[in-house]
């Protein structure tokens, strides 16, 4: 019979192996962990989504009810911004139409016409080390694996994972595990920008020492990683050095602000873009 | 009732986890609350609720990261025994003892979670040292309050209704 120490060392022991045989099953790839992932995923992001209905909840009743203090002033200032936007609108209008029968003449309308869904940030990762956001589009609106996702400003990330029937992962560019097929707008030399993974910085990698890379040049994506819709901005370059092997050492700082994520954008690969990457 | 008790925990540390980092950072935030939640759990409970604990949070944070699943569970596992043994042989009521404890708990954890992805063929996260340590510091500041809030508020309410109570015995004998 065993006593009580032998009983939690055996204990200790079953959970230790149980795990390692967890974490061995996916390191080989085994596609049951992911279905499994995939499932709990989707239920325990409805509690997440819960969660974040409370505090919305809340955060309302404090704005609307409670925190209303400044709002006659603030009514005011609403009203000169508003005013301006008018004008700035009428004069961006006008632009437009230019812009429009330009880009009609140049034929490219086609190459920006991408079929997007909105989407609202759900929760955070649930630990401290890795940068991915859970958002409330899933499979049921037909989000999937490897999908683009974007903010107005530029690039986020891509949804990793199956999703859930209504939430999705979304692995955030400056991710470590995270890269994309990038251009430097200016020269279009060609690089991989990867996450750093200290959340706030990008790395442009394998440029040459050749070429001509200046700071506040613009990185763009490539589109070459059949992820990523071409032309779409990642940030600006904010450091550059000669490295001592055959690449350029460049930081990107992004465009996008990960810090303040509210509503994003899937890219639901069209037609020209699901050709020339393969997807279906 | 305990495993209840435990799960509305864990469930309510991942909850915070990652609605806080949400609204603090945007992306993640330093604090780990369901390493507290163990890490308190285990110092309470022992090794053996410390052990599941850990394994329930661990999971349940991993399969909402983008992490390997496992590899939060083994840590927090470990360090949730390794914290009930701990406080099982030692008087570990002191406020300066459980900032220590959670602050190695932190730090063995970081070691765990980083030794395993250093093991296995995948790109683990990238962790500084500083950053652990300012976790250690941000995890033992908010297991202060939570211990404090667990530990004194039931003898706060009782007080309160006990004076009410007598309060409004003594009205009764004065009318």
């Amino acid at each position: 019979m065993l006593n009580r120490r032998q009983r939690t060392g055996y204990l200790v022991l079953a959970v230790f192996i149980g795990h390692i045989i967890l974490i061995s099953a996916q390191v080989t790839a085994g596609p049951g962990a992911s279905v499994l992932k995939a499932v709990t995923f989707g239920t325990l992001a409805e509690v997440q989504r819960f969660v974040l209905s409370g505090v919305h909840g809340v955060r309302s009743l404090w704005s609307g009810y409670i925190s209303l203090q400044s709002v006659r002033e603030e009514n005011a200032v609403l009203r000169e911004t508003v005013a301006q936007l008018e004008l700035s609108l009428q004069q961006r209008n006008a632009l437009a139409q230019r812009a429009h029968s330009l880009q009609q003449l140049l034929e490219l309308r086609e190459s920006i016409d991408l079929l997007t869904l909105g989407a609202q940030v759900i929760a955070a990762d649930a630990t401290p080390w890795f940068r991915t956001l859970t958002i409330d589009r899933g499979s049921r609106d037909g989000a999937r694996q490897d999908l683009a996702v974007i903010a107005p400003t530029g690039i986020v990330g891509r949804i990793v994972g199956l999703p859930g029937p209504r939430a999705a992962k979304v692995q955030l560019l400056i991710d470590r595990n995270a890269a994309a097929g990038a251009l430097i707008e200016r020269t279009r030399a060609a690089g991989v920008v990867v996450g750093v993974g200290d959340g706030s910085l990008l790395r442009m990698e394998y440029v040459s020492n050749l070429e001509d890379v200046r700071i506040a040049d613009v990185v763009v994506t490539s589109g070459t990683d059949g992820i990523y819709p071409k032309g779409f901005v990642i940030g600006t370059v904010s450091a550059v050095e000669r490295g001592t092997d055959l690449y350029k050492t460049i930081t990107v700082q992004p465009v996008v602000d990960f810090t303040d994520l509210e509503d994003v954008l899937i890219v639901m690969a069209d037609e020209r873009f699901a050709q020339a990457t393969g997807l279906e | 009732m305990r495993v209840t008790s435990l799960s509305i925990a864990v469930a309510v540390a991942v909850a915070a986890q990652t609605t806080y980092a949400l609204f603090v950072n945007g992306t993640s935030a330093n604090v780990d609350f369901p390493l507290v939640a163990v890490v308190f759990a285990a110092l309470l409970g022992g090794p053996v609720v410390g052990l599941w604990t850990g394994v329930a949070a661990g999971l349940v944070q991993d399969l909402l990261s983008g992490g390997i699943v496992g590899v939060s569970g083994l840590a927090k596992c470990l360090v949730g025994f390794a914290v009930g043994v701990v406080g099982s042989q030692f008087m570990l009521a002191g406020l300066w003892h459980r900032v220590l404890v959670l602050m190695i708990a932190t730090i063995m954890h970081a070691l765990c979670f980083i030794g395993v992805y250093v093991l296995i063929p995948a790109a683990g996260p990238m962790v500084m040292w500083t950053d652990v340590l300012m976790q250690g510091v941000a995890n033992a500041l908010v297991g202060i309050v939570v211990y404090g809030v667990i530990e004194y508020a039931p003898g706060m309410w009782k007080r309160m209704r006990h004076g009410r109570r007598e309060l409004a015995a003594r009205r009764w004998r004065t009318s």
